[in-house]
Parts: structure tokens; sequence; C-alpha cells
């Protein structure tokens, strides 16, 4: 068929007309998707936008949906998405236009839609000013806090609204009340059926660490950190969560009382981190590490672990002050647990070098130790490992100040104190064959002190350390100077108040031979004056004694002055001592009162009623007369009767001053006492046969004189002695 | 001359409409995978893979579908992996997987990892690899957003 000057085949026009069909089937087609087609094209570029931190494919997702909102006025999400691509531009105003544009322009809107749109406002708000100051911070979370609450007041229970509600609260000020509040929207959000948005959730988990962090409870805080870095990603190893988790993790890691298995995968799994960690966090975490091991002391190896890492510490940064101080640590306890091992306890190591050491004590046990090698055989080697630990603590502490050179004088002093407390220790430490380190190690510590004064004079902790320096070195005047001073420049210590007092306290005698109420003597006394508080005065320097006007040299012994002259050098009767002594701190000599006293060399007499060599009735009575200037001892009164001359039988009739029979006819019972004040009666118990007898007496005065002398009697008749006591 | 110059035209026109249907039918359905990744053998191996895109929510997605996702922050790099759990689920890895306290068949090959006991967040699927230790799965890069997932594997 031919139409005009085309030819027509009819396959070629049903071809035409097929192809004609399908082209406006497929318009038709293309014409119907045409909304879903353009929004599946423009939902991939803003979810490019969405997932890429490149600034074009934000961009390219912005003018997406821009593109779509004009097309789609009243589509929610396209604007949602623009808020939030705009926030990930850090175009922080116009993503708050876009979030408002929602409630604006689509009245229709869903309350939930509405409420993200109002968290996202909040958002934007507080993100302005993230960079900005704290003020400022707390003005934008004020202002953010309002959106959130409206957010609720469409969605009651959203979630991200209470999540940032919790995080306004920490920033908006730092009182106790928004701290509450704070942990309040977190445990409502914590609960909420409903489940925030990854963002959310991960603010969530930040915000449930901060505030558990804040209360202390550091390793339900690592695990909240832990939670928010996970819904991050760990593949994002910088981030916030991942170094809040980190940090809470080093809170956690040296927490006392946790599990030492914990402990220790906590710390594997930090020191594993460690190189993730910013540069400024690393030493951190070793020194947490370090610190961590040190309350692992179940297992051997954490002494060497801990000091390795602190060794690793000041090595990575040499000015990193903690790692000093942790090292320093780390020997003090180590030093703690040695001074347990020891058999024998040793002053300043066994409990620790205490700040406040009681001086008197102190210097007590330095003198004995001068004296005597004290350390047991087998404490030699621990011994030996505290002293390296101490030389090794002195040595962290130099290359502290050294090296750190710490700002506070505080610091510095605390260092040099430190030090001081390493070589009082070493001094203690001394076995006697090192006897000539003790006066180098004395002047180290006087340096050291005055170093201490030198950092800050108006500190008082220098001179009281100078003063305990001086007690160690007996120097007592010096140390009482340098006690005064400390107190003139403020509060110090109680027992260096105490110590002031006790060395302010003037020397006095506390007693005296004689005493006042026993003035008599034997052939030799011993003269001696007892002192109180010599040490206050700097020791007993002289002491000059003088009797009945002769000077005589007394001994200095401690707090004592003795003399003890020969038997020849006084004679019985009545003298007169002087006394006076002269102490390091003053000049002045103090003069004691003159002690009278007397010299007793003779012993008691004795008269007999009847007298020596009178014959005697059968039935003998004697009345005995004991006289004495110092007074009769009289438990040494012994009386006999011996019959006979030379050998014979002797009866005792008085005994260590009692009565060894009973005389009934005198009303005398057998033990009574002899009372040697007054004349007394002393009976043969029974009748005397004829013969010669002696009556003996031995007895002693107060001062020791003895008199030991026997009369003889005759007696006439024959009577048998039949006693039962008598002794041959 | 006409017949030539028409029937060209008619040809030409097909062809483009042929091949336009295929580029369609390709952009719409079809992810490649590197084919270096072998997170999901023996299931799937690399190279382009037939995906539905028909998901158009979370709650689209069931536990042991597989999915094609884009790695969050890295958008050109296309992964599939089993959705383990969807938003608003419990999810806890240590030796064992568990949802909702509850033990599932899946399991993480390096046993050392961990991932704390959280919710799902809203729009968001935790999902993993066979071999997780090699993958962009969510012990690596937490929960995928909605926005990432490009559709359910055929």
């Amino acid at each position: 068929m031919k139409i005009g000057p085309i030819d027509v085949s009819i396959p070629g026009l049903c071809y035409v007309a097929g192809c004609v069909v399908g082209v406006s089937l497929l318009l038709q087609m293309y014409s119907y998707n045409k909304d879903t087609r353009v929004e599946s094209i423009c939902r991939s570029f803003i979810m490019r936008g969405m997932n890429d931190d490149n600034p074009d494919s934000i961009v390219s997702g912005i003018e997406k949906c821009k593109y779509l909102i004009d097309l789609y006025p009243k589509k929610v999400s396209t604007r949602l998405y623009l808020g939030s691509l705009l926030l990930r531009q850090k175009q922080y105003q116009d993503a708050q236009a876009a979030f408002a544009d929602v409630l604006e322009k689509v009245p229709d809107a869903t309350a939930q839609e509405k409420a993200w749109a109002l968290v996202g406002q909040g958002v934007a708000v507080f993100a302005s000013v993230s960079t900005s100051s704290k003020d400022a911070q707390a003005k934008a979370a004020v202002k953010s806090e309002e959106f959130f609450k409206k957010a609720l007041e469409q969605e009651n229970d959203n979630p991200d609204a209470i999540v940032n509600l919790g995080l306004v609260q920490l920033l908006k000020t730092q009182s106790g009340n928004s701290a509450e509040q704070a942990e309040k929207y977190c445990k409502q959000a914590l609960a909420s059926s409903k489940i925030p948005s990854l963002a959310g959730l991960t603010q969530l988990h930040n915000l449930n660490g901060l505030i558990l962090l804040r209360q202390g409870k550091f390793s339900e805080s690592t695990f909240a950190f832990e939670r928010a870095h996970a819904l991050q990603g760990v593949a994002a190893p910088a981030s916030a969560a991942a170094n809040n988790s980190r940090l809470a993790r080093l809170g956690t890691i040296t927490q006392p009382g946790l599990d030492s298995k914990l402990r220790e995968e906590l710390i594997i799994k930090t020191q594993r981190e460690t190189q993730l960690m910013p540069e400024n966090q690393r030493n951190a975490a070793r020194n947490a590490m370090g610190v961590a091991w040190t309350l692992i002391k179940n297992k051997p190896e954490w002494y060497e672990t801990a000091r390795m890492i602190f060794i690793d510490a000041i090595n990575a940064d040499r000015k990193d002050p903690q790692a000093y101080l942790n090292l320093a640590e780390l020997y003090e306890d180590h030093i703690k647990l040695l001074g347990a091992k020891l058999t024998v306890p040793v002053t300043g190591i066994c409990g620790g070098e205490s700040s406040a050491v009681n001086p008197w004590m102190v210097n007590t046990v330095a003198v004995n130790t001068v004296a005597v090698n004290r350390f047991e055989r087998a404490d030699v080697s621990t011994l030996a490992e505290i002293r390296k630990n101490l030389k090794d603590e002195f040595d962290v502490w130099s290359n502290y100040l050294k090296t750190v050179i710490p700002p506070l004088a505080a610091d510095r002093i605390n260092a040099v104190t430190r030090q001081l407390s390493c070589v009082r220790r070493q001094f203690y430490l001394l076995d006697i064959t090192a006897e000539s380190e003790r006066p180098d190690l004395r002047k180290r510590e006087l340096e050291m002190a005055n170093e201490i004064i030198a950092i800050d004079p108006k500190d008082p902790i220098g001179n009281v350390l100078l003063g305990r320096v001086y007690v160690d070195n007996q120097e007592y005047v010096n140390a009482r100077k340098a006690f005064e001073s400390a107190r003139q420049l403020g509060k110090i210590p109680p027992d260096v108040q105490t110590g002031i007092e006790k060395l302010s306290v003037q020397p006095t005698l506390v007693g005296q031979r004689p005493e006042e109420n026993k003035p008599w003597f034997g052939v030799r006394p011993l003269i001696g004056a007892t002192m109180k508080a010599v040490l206050s005065g700097g020791g007993i320097k002289e002491a000059k004694m003088a009797i009945d006007g002769k000077v005589v040299k007394p001994s200095i012994v401690g707090s004592q002055i003795l003399y003890f002259p020969s038997e020849a050098d006084i004679s019985d009767g009545e003298h007169t001592a002087t006394l006076s002594a002269t102490f390091a701190s003053d000049p002045h000599p103090i003069e004691f009162k003159p002690v009278k006293f007397f010299v007793d060399k003779l012993p008691p007499t004795w008269t007999v009623d009847p007298e020596n060599n009178q014959p005697l009735a059968s039935k003998a009575v004697w009345t005995i007369t004991l006289a004495d200037r110092s007074g009769i001892d009289p438990t040494s009164l012994s009386i006999t009767l011996t019959s006979g001359k030379g050998k014979g039988i002797t009866r005792n009739l008085v005994q260590n001053g009692r009565y060894k029979m009973a005389l009934p006819d005198l009303g005398i019972k057998t033990g009574s006492f002899v009372d040697c004040e007054k004349p007394f009666k002393v009976a043969s118990p029974m009748e005397l046969s004829a013969g010669e007898y002696g009556l003996n007496i031995v007895v002693q005065d107060s001062v020791g004189n003895e008199l030991k002398e026997t009369k003889q009697y005759s007696v006439k008749g024959t009577i048998k002695v039949n006693d039962e006591n008598e002794q041959k | 001359m006409w017949d030539l110059v028409r029937s060209v035209i008619m040809y030409v026109f097909v062809l483009a409409l042929i091949v336009g249907i295929f580029k369609l039918i390709k952009t719409q359905t079809k992810v490649t995978i590197d084919n270096n990744d072998h997170t999901m053998e023996p299931i799937y191996t690399g190279g382009g893979q037939s995906i539905d895109t028909s998901v158009n929510k979370v709650s689209d997605l069931k536990p042991n579908d597989c999915v094609a996702y884009a790695v969050p922050g890295k958008p050109d790099t296309d992964r599939v992996a089993q959705v383990v759990a969807i938003e608003g689920q419990r999810v806890e890895v240590t030796n064992k997987v568990t949802v909702d306290g509850k033990d599932t068949p899946f399991t993480v090959d390096n046993r050392a990892w961990t991932f704390p006991e959280t919710k799902v967040p809203c729009g968001c699927v935790f999902v993993l690899a066979v071999k997780s230790n090699e993958s962009d799965d969510s012990m690596h890069v937490g929960p995928i957003p909605f926005f990432c997932i490009k559709g359910r594997l055929r």
C-alpha cells in the first residue's frame, strides 16, 4: 500500500504501531513512576550525604532535599533529613530553620515528627556554641532545654528529648541540683519503652557513664561508656565515647576492691588500646596500669611489672610528674612489704616512715642503733633490698626535681621531704660496719631540711623537719629553736608542739641521795642527784660537787650526777653536800639546795641488866636497852644464850627481831616482835643448871653497822635442860 | 535510502530501549561486592548480587535476613551481612550472641571480641558477617542505620 510518496507495508505499519504503543506505554510508566523515581534518585544522594563525610556529598544531599521539598512541601521526612544534613554541614542556624519549618509549614506532621524536629532544633542551638565559652554553652543549654521540653509536650516519652534534657542539665550549671535532674532524666530514658535513635542512645550511654563517673562508680561507668563506644563502632577509636570509655577504664582498674581477675583483664585491654589513645592520654593509661598492678599483690610479678610501667611512663614523658610520684609511691609500698618480712623490727621501716615521729623515741632508738649491730642474719638480704629501694626512691625524687621542675613550692617541698625521709631511713639501716657513713647522712639531712626552708621560708614544715633532724642528732637546743621558728610561722603538728614543751622545760632535780627524811649513811655514802629534762638543756655539760666545802669530782651518767667516796674520804658525823650543774644550753650553772647528811660508822650500843659477870638466878631474866644515832634495824636483832664456855648448848631467844619461844612469865608469845625502841626483856625459858652462860647479841643499825657481843654469867644449882629448839 | 534511514532509526531506538531497561534493572536491583570480600563465604561470594529493594522500613527486615549495606562512613563500600537483631532488641556478643537474653545460632569468629549488651537503636539493625573479624559489620561499626541498607539479598 502506497500513501503519497511513502510505500507502507502492512508488517512495517504494524511494527511502527507496536513501537508507538511501546513508547507510549513507557512514557506512561515514566510519568506514573515519576515521584517514586525522583525520590529514589534523590534518596541515594541524601543517604550518601548522611553517610559520607565528604562535604560535596553533603552539599549534594542538601540540594536534593531542597529539590524534593520544592516538589513535595508536605513531606516531613525530607525536611528532617535536610535539617540533619545541615547539622552535618555545621550550618546550625539553617538546620534550626529547616527543623522549624516542619512545625510551621507542615501542620499535619505527626506528633512524633514534630518531636523529632524540636529535638533537632535543640541540638542545633547547642551545637552552634559547642566550641564557645562555658558561659555561652550554659546559656545555649537553657535555650535548648526549652526545645527539648516542647518535644516532650508533643511526644511525652520521646527518648531522644529525654536524653538531651539530661545532657543539658549537666551543661547548664555545675550545681548539684542539675546533676540530680540529669540522673533523673537518664533513668527515665533508660527505663523508656521507646527506643532512642543511634545518636540518642549513644548520648544516653555517655550521659549514664558521666553520671556514674561522678558517683565514683568507675566500673559501671566504664561499661556505660563501652556501650556508647560500641554503638559508634570500635572502628572509630578516636571518638569521644572511646576516649571516655578508656578514661573510665583507667578509673576502674585503679578502683580498690575490684576483683583481681577482672582488674587484670581490664589492664590487658587498656594495654592493648594504649596506642590508640591520644598522645596526651597514653601516660595517664600507663600510670593507671602501674597503679592497677600495685593492687594485684597476689601476683608475684606485680612489683616488677608496675615498676617497669612507671619507668616506661617516665621515659615516654620525662616531664610527667605523676609517673615520678607513682614510682616513688611504688618504692614506698615495696619497702613497707619488705619491712613486714623482717624478723626483727627496724625503726622507720616497720610501720613505715611516719611524718610525725616521736622525737624522744627516735632519739632513744637512734642511740641504741649506734652501739648495737642489731640486724638478724635472716634479714640481711631484705634489708639490702630496702636500702636499694630507698636509694632508688631518692633518685626518683632527684630526677623529678631536676626534670619536671614542679612549679608549685608545695610540690618541691614534698619532693625534698620524701628525699629526707629516704636518707633518715638509710641512717637507721646502717650496720655497724658502715659507721663512717653516719656523719655524711646526718649532713645531708641537715642540707635537705635547710633546702626546704629555702624553698619557702614562710612554710613552717621546713623548720619542723629541721628540728626533727636536730633531735636525731641530739642537738636539742637547736631542735627547740627550729621548732619555735616553725611555731611562729604557722600551724605545727601536735607532736612538735609537745616536743617544744618538753624541750622548753628547765632541767630540775627530781631526786637526791641522801634523801631529806633519810639523812643517815654508812661508811661509804653514795651521793647523787637525778635530774629531769636534762635533754632540753642539751644535756649536762658539767657538774660541781663539794662535801663540807671540799670539791669532789662526781660522775655524770645520763641524767644522774653521782659521787661515791672512799671510806677514808669521809668521817663519821654530820656533813653538807653542795651541787651545781651546767647545761649545754645555758652557760649559767644551776645551783641546787645544799644537802645535810650524816655518816654513821659506829655500831649500836647495848646495856643489859643484870650486868656482865653477875651471878644469875636459875630462872634468869635480862633487861636489854639498844641505842644508835641512825636507829636500830629491828629485823637484824638476834639474841642467843650459850651454856658453858666455848662449845656448849645454844638457845635462840630472839631471832630476826622476834621472840623464838614463849615466855609466859613475862607475857610474851612465840613469834611476837621485839620493840627495840624501848628497853625489852629476854629470859631463859626454863631453869638453868649450874654453870657458865653467855648472852650473845647481834644487831645492826639502819645504815648497816653491826653490833656483835657476848656477856658472861654464872648460875648455881642443877636442872636438866631438855629443849627441842636447842641448837649445837 | 529512506528505508535504510528508517531501519537504522528503528534499530537504534530499540537498542537504546533495551539498554535503558537493562540499565534501569541493574541500578535498581543489583549491588556489587568486592571480589576480595570473603566475609560471607560460603553463603555469598563477591561480585554482583541481586537485592530486593522493596525493604522500606526496619521492621521489614527480620533476623537471618541477609542484607547489602553501605558501610557507615564508607559510602562507596558495599557489604553483605546477616541481620541479627532489629531496632529495640537487646543484643550482646560475648563468646556467644544473644538477642533479648536468648542464645542465637550466630557466632563471632574472634572470640576475644565482645559487644556490650545494649538495645539496637531506633532505625538501625545489628548485622554480623560470617567472618566478622574481616568484615565491617556491627562488631566494627556498630548498628547499621537503615538509610545505609540497600536491600535484602535474594
